[in-house]
Order: structure tokens, then C-alpha cells, then sequence
């Protein structure tokens, strides 16, 4: 009997020890950054891990000066899969990836031009159990690697560096404020189209411009920086940023005058016109003129000068968006400016007769955006 | 026979109801809904629990003519025996179907969310043990339990989705009702299967106080868990879309996994989530496990049902284990719809007819 009870205590604590997944925190590497590239080699894939020297970063948050070391590792690894490549890292690294906490997930040129090796890793980061859906995906026009290598002047961290820059997004618009949980809903919804934010780098530091157009899950064509305004104002994305136009002095010269966008209201409406479809889109654009000309004082006062500034505004903002639109209607033909989307859901009669031939459709929508622009401040001097 | 301290109240009754229909199904409900109705998920659930509330209103109208028996029992008067102890083996296969699938959707998600190198046999045995335990002493302490756990799985679960809201794309649920009657009728029915759980009116009347408050308290049940269901199924739906929650496994996960709490330290909520969870799968379990276990009881006539418990445990286990994978558990769970269909269907309205024309005469 005794030694039955002793038995039992000794069996006990083997089965009842706890968590079995434990594992120390300073075991761990916290992933901040992903970079997947194609390899020439034998090999699919070169995937690269960023993560972060905790030691460092705890000594510093306890006032403990140095630390030592650097403050962040990369760590390339090739692979047939993503997941392998995640797998074999551990044959080169005492710790264990964690996927967690990552940030950003940068896509090389070759993934994302290549339709099945896209889908591949799509599927990955779709069914991953640890991954956020709050990362970004961004591509590079580059190798992903060559991002995540070097070294970098302000921050070092890039996975946090780069989910600080897209919280202030709607200071510019130059790029779409879209996540990962975006992106990947946009090509289920689309059957493979969506618009993926664009990562470069400089000789130390990152920027973020531009993005580029996915159709049929492969890699379609680039927008720059202002085509890229152009689809914010298409999809009524844009909250925030600048434009430029040219305004006329009394004195027969031409100004740059700044024009801050500060609130975007789009009101949409679809009509269809003997077999035409238009898409009407009306934008009030309320914003601030920040500068004009130095020696012009009292001229801004005079209300006609206002309305010229706002009917100028007009027309630049109407140029971008005809700009982008001729990229997806002329170039690209592919709707991904949510015209079939929205035709879906507020006139669900129309999308039954084009829904099934809506590719074809799609370019000879006649779109009309009327905007209208408001200047409610002018700065601090009259 | 029956102790005084083993009676529940009315008001434990609506707990009890509402805690066993929340059980695995709900991280699958949105997907369900989506792939049933597309853009009218909300509809659809809102339907399918009101024709559950009829069901069960049905069932409990049948079995409150006779308040002191189970199903064994007055299945027995109703029918001939022969067919009433058919139905019963039915009736407890199927109450431990439930337990089992419970038990391993449970195993599966907790596996690959929060603990990837503990065996699911692990995971399962200490749910089920924890079961058993509650099992033991009684409908009392189940129903009491559920009143406590009740709050912490539904209010902080509410809260969590909260800073979502402003992700919420109200188009996501145009066009409203552009689809077939006979796709309706479909989704609506298919719904019907996430409110499993309600059966258990079948074996509990004789441990209910009755009162003039048992319409009212099964109404309030069914009242919160469609509202509870709305709920999730507008977050997910309002989120992601109907195409892109019709191809997820557990959208709810899916959405915890996409939401930005703001300037929060914490990052990763599914764990949350998870342990709330868990809460509601025990909940279901232990109720089905006592259904079981009671019923049995009441067919081989034995004193206490306590005795039946630990041996319907390993039943209980290896059912669930018998499905191979996820893919499995999921096709499994589709043909236990099958069975559903029946005890939920079915079997109430024959007998409710058959009550009818029996005793129709003698009012």
C-alpha cells in the first residue's frame, strides 16, 4: 500500500508539470520582419527572419547601459517552403522562432511575379496559426533580403519601423493604408486582385511609396506615388495629404500654391444607360492653403481668389483620378477600383446581367467623378 | 427518489440551456452562415433560432405532461416500449455524438492554438475528466456552475470585439434577401443544428421546480444565444466580408486575430479568446455527458446515475477520436446533422402529435 502511495507521488508530478509547450522567453526569438525571396538554387525559397537582441533591449528598458551586441539579427535560411525554410532555421539558431509578434511580411519582385510560387506563399501565411492578420505585406522591387540585411540610420527595429510609418499614412496617401487582412480578403473576394503597398530601400534608410497592382495573383503592373493617390481617391480612401496646382497671380506670373487635405467625404451611384454603365463619384474635399505668395497680403480676402484656388483644386484632383483611371480601365483592365463591388451590393438586379462577363465589362464604364472643393482655412495671415 | 437539492430552478434552466447550446460550433457558426446565405447571414440566424424556439417549445410542451419522468419513461407511454427503448439508445448515441464532437473540436483548435507539443489525447482526457467530476454530483451543481461561468464567457467576449467596430463595412450585408427561397429555407435549417443542445429538455424535467415561468425562462434562453449569435456573426461578416468568412475554418478566431486594440499591450487575444472558450465547451460537454449518463441510468433502471459516469468516459474519448483529421471531424459533424434533423424535428412533432390526439379528448 505504501509503496503504491509512493508510486502515485512520483508518477504524479510527471504527468501534472504543467504547461508542456513552456518555453523561456529568453529562448525565444520574437520574428519582427519576414522577407521571402525566390532562390536560383536547388531551393524555392530564401526567407529571411528579423528579430530583435532581447538582452540588449531588456538591459536598456532596465537602465543598465550597453547591452552589447547589436541591436537586431537577421537570419537567412533556404528552403522548399516557406514553412521548411521557418523549420531548417532552427539548425543554424539556439532559439525558437516565434511568428507572434511579427510586423511586416516583405515580398521579393520574383514571388509576386510568379503566379504559382504567389499562391504558395498566400497559402502560407493564410493557414499559419501563429501569424497576425494585422501584419503588413508589402513588395519590394528588389530582393526582400537586401531590406532586411542592411543597417539602417534612425531605427533599426524594421518590422516596427515600418507599422509606424503606415499609422501616419494619411499625412501623404501616396500609399495605400492596407494590411494584410485587406489584402488577402481583396483577393478572395476578387479571385486575385489586389493593390499591395511597395517597400524600397535607400542607401540607409526605408521608404514606403507607390504600390503594386496584383491581378489573377501575379504581379501586374507598379503605381507611383501620385497614380497611387489617384486609386485612394477612387476607392474614397484618402483622408489626409497634399496636392499641388499652379495658381495665376495678379501680376501675371504662376504660383505653386500647397493645398492640405484635411476631410474626404465620396458618394457613389450607379446608372445604367442604354447598355452603358456610369459610375458617378462625388467628392467634397474639405482642406487648408498653407502658402501662397509672401508679397499677395489681403489678396486671399478676396473670395474670387478662394474660388479659383478651389475650382484649380478641382481639376488636379480630377487629372489624378483620370489618370488612374485610364491604368485600370486602359492598361490593366481590371476592376480594382470596387465599381463591381459596389454594383454587387446596391443594385444587385444590374450585377446579375454583368456580374458574369464583368472583366470584359469593366473597361467600358464610363466613369464621371465630379469634385468638389472646399478651402475652410488659409494659416495665420490674411 | 429525486433529492430536494438536486432540483434546479427555472432561471438555472435558461443558464443551463444557454451555456449548452454555446459549445464548439460557435468559432464555426459565422462561416456556416456564410456559405448558407452569403450576405444574409444575420437573417438567416435570426430565423433559424426562432424555428429552434418552437422545437424546443415543442419538446418541452410534451414533456411537461409528464413532469416527473425522462424520456425513458413517458417516450414508453406515448409510444409502445419496444420503440421507446430504440429511441432512447438513439437519443443517448446522440447526446454522446455531441459530447464527443464537442471534445475533439475542443482538442483540435486548443492543439494547434496555445499548446502544439502537448497530445491531444491530454488535452481531451482532462476536459473529460473535469466533466465527470461535474458529471458525478448532479444536475444541480452543473446548472449552478453555469450560472457562474455564464458571465465570464459572454461578457468579456463582447467586449474584445468592441474595437473592431470601426473596421465594420455595413455594405457587407447588401444586397438584402436577393436569394432564392429554397437557399433561404436551406440556411435556415442548417442554423437550426448551431443551436443544438436544447435536447436536453428531453431528460431534465423531472429536476426542474416548476413553476408558471418555464415558457418565459426557455424564451429568455433562446432570446440571448440569437442575439449572442448576431452578434459574432456581425463582427465577422461586418469584417471580412460573406466570400472571404465562408472559406475561413473558425472566422472567430480569424477576427480576434485582426483586431487592433488600441494602445494595448496586449497583442495576441486568440489566447483570451481560447480560455473564454474553453469555458463554453466544457459548459456543453458536461450537460451532454449528464443527458447521457442519465438517460442510461433511467434504461438499465439503475438507483444513481453516478456510477454511469466514469464508464461512458473512455466511450466518450475514443468516439472522439475516431475521426482522422479536422477535415474528418467536420464530415463527421455533417452527418450527425442527419441525426439532429430527427430528435430535434422529427421525433417532436410525432410525438406531439401523438400527445394531441391522445389526450386532446380529456380537456
Amino acid at each position: 500500500m505504501k509503496k503504491l502511495i509512493v508510486t502515485l507521488i512520483l508518477i504524479i508530478p510527471l504527468i501534472l508539470t504543467g504547461c508542456w509547450d513552456k518555453v523561456e522567453i529568453e529562448d525565444r526569438a520574437f520574428v519582427m520582419a519576414i522577407g521571402i525571396d525566390t532562390s536560383n538554387q536547388a531551393k524555392n525559397y530564401v526567407v529571411t527572419f528579423q528579430f530583435p537582441n532581447v538582452k540588449q533591449v531588456s538591459s536598456a528598458a532596465g537602465g543598465g547601459g550597453g547591452g552589447g551586441g547589436q541591436p537586431n539579427f537577421s537570419i537567412s535560411e533556404i528552403g522548399d517552403t516557406v514553412f521548411s525554410a521557418s523549420r531548417h532555421v532552427s539548425t543554424r539558431l539556439d532559439k525558437r522562432l516565434f511568428l507572434g509578434h511579427t510586423k511586416a511580411v516583405i515580398l521579393g519582385k520574383d514571388v509576386v511575379s510568379n503566379r504559382d510560387k504567389f499562391l504558395e506563399v498566400l497559402d502560407t501565411l493564410d493557414r499559419s496559426y501563429e501569424l497576425s492578420r494585422k501584419l503588413r505585406l508589402l513588395v519590394t522591387d528588389g530582393k526582400a533580403q537586401d531590406i532586411l540585411l542592411k543597417n539602417y540610420k534612425f531605427d533599426p527595429d524594421i518590422g516596427a519601423y515600418i507599422d509606424d510609418i503606415f499609422k501616419q499614412y494619411n499625412r501623404t496617401s501616396i500609399f495605400p493604408n492596407i494590411d494584410y487582412n485587406k489584402i488577402t480578403k481583396s483577393l478572395h473576394d476578387t479571385n486575385g486582385n489586389a493593390i499591395i503597398p511597395v517597400i524600397s530601400a535607400g542607401k540607409d534608410e526605408l521608404k514606403i511609396a507607390g504600390s503594386a497592382i496584383i491581378k489573377n495573383y501575379r504581379l501586374a503592373g507598379w503605381m507611383s506615388d501620385g497614380e497611387n493617390m489617384g486609386y485612394m481617391w477612387l476607392m474614397g480612401f484618402v483622408k489626409g495629404g497634399d496636392i499641388t496646382f499652379d495658381m495665376p497671380t495678379t501680376d501675371g506670373k504662376e504660383v505653386k500654391v500647397p493645398f492640405n487635405i484635411t476631410n474626404t467625404v465620396m458618394k457613389r451611384q450607379v446608372t445604367e444607360q442604354n447598355g452603358k454603365i456610369i459610375y458617378k463619384l462625388k467628392y467634397d474635399v474639405e482642406g487648408e492653403v498653407t502658402e501662397y505668395s509672401f508679397q499677395k497680403h489681403g489678396e486671399m480676402f478676396d473670395t474670387n481668389v478662394l474660388s479659383t484656388m478651389e475650382k484649380k483644386a478641382d481639376g488636379v484632383i480630377e487629372k489624378m483620378i483620370n489618370e488612374s483611371l485610364k491604368k485600370f480601365q486602359k492598361d490593366l483592365k481590371v476592376d480594382m477600383i470596387g465599381v463591381g463591388d459596389y454594383i454587387e451590393k446596391y443594385n444587385p438586379s444590374l450585377w446579375s446581367k454583368v456580374g458574369p462577363t464583368w472583366n470584359e465589362k469593366f473597361p467600358d464604364v464610363v466613369v464621371e467623378p465630379i469634385v468638389t472643393a472646399h478651402i475652410r482655412r488659409i494659416g495665420l495671415f490674411r | 427518489m429525486i433529492k430536494n437539492n438536486d432540483k434546479i430552478s427555472e432561471n438555472q434552466l435558461s443558464i443551463l440551456l444557454f451555456t449548452t447550446m454555446l459549445g464548439a460550433g460557435v468559432l464555426s457558426l459565422p462561416a456556416d452562415v456564410a456559405k448558407a446565405a452569403g450576405p444574409n447571414g444575420l437573417i438567416v440566424i435570426l430565423l433559424g433560432g426562432l424555428v429552434a424556439l418552437i422545437f424546443a417549445r415543442i419538446i418541452s410542451f410534451v414533456a411537461s405532461k409528464f413532469p416527473t419522468e425522462t424520456f425513458v419513461e413517458y417516450s414508453e407511454k406515448i409510444m409502445t416500449k419496444p420503440v421507446s427503448v430504440l429511441l432512447t439508445i438513439f437519443l443517448i448515441v446522440y447526446f454522446l455524438i455531441f459530447c464527443s464532437l464537442n471534445l475533439r473540436i475542443f482538442g483540435e483548435v486548443a492543439k494547434s492554438y496555445l499548446l502544439n507539443s502537448t497530445p491531444i489525447e491530454v488535452i481531451m482526457i482532462t476536459l473529460i475528466f473535469t466533466s465527470a467530476y461535474i458529471v458525478r454530483y448532479g444536475i444541480e451543481p452543473i446548472a449552478r456552475m453555469s450560472e457562474i461561468l455564464f458571465p465570464v464567457m459572454v461578457i468579456p467576449t463582447m467586449i474584445i470585439l468592441l474595437p473592431a467596430l470601426t473596421d465594420i463595412d455595413l455594405s457587407n450585408f447588401l444586397p438584402v434577401l436577393r436569394i432564392s427561397p429554397l437557399r433561404l429555407a436551406k440556411g435556415i435549417l442548417q442554423t437550426t443544428y448551431s443551436f443544438v443542445g436544447f435536447e436536453i429538455l428531453y431528460v431534465i424535467f423531472p429536476y426542474i421546480q416548476l413553476g408558471n415561468k418555464l415558457k418565459k425562462s426557455i424564451n429568455v434562453s433562446f432570446f440571448s444565444i440569437i442575439f449572442f449569435y448576431l452578434y459574432i456573426t456581425f463582427f465577422t461578416i461586418g469584417i471580412f466580408g460573406y466570400k472571404e468568412t465562408s472559406v475561413q475554418l473558425w472566422p472567430l478566431l480569424t477576427v480576434i486575430k485582426s483586431i487592433n486594440f488600441p494602445g494595448f499591450f496586449i497583442e495576441n487575444l486568440e489566447s483570451l479568446i481560447m480560455g473564454i472558450w474553453t469555458f463554453a465547451v466544457f459548459t456543453s460537454i458536461s450537460a451532454f455527458h449528464y443527458a447521457a449518463t442519465l438517460s442510461l441510468s433511467k434504461l438499465i433502471k439503475a438507483r444513481e446515475h453516478s456510477y454511469l459516469v466514469i464508464p461512458l468516459v473512455p466511450v466518450i474519448y475514443f468516439m472522439a477520436l475516431i475521426p482522422e483529421s479536422i477535415v474528418e471531424v467536420y464530415r463527421y459533424a455533417s452527418y450527425a446533422t442527419y441525426l439532429t434533423l430527427f430528435f430535434v424535428i422529427i421525433l417532436p412533432l410525432l410525438m406531439w402529435a401523438i400527445v394531441k390526439l391522445r389526450h386532446g379528448g380529456e380537456r
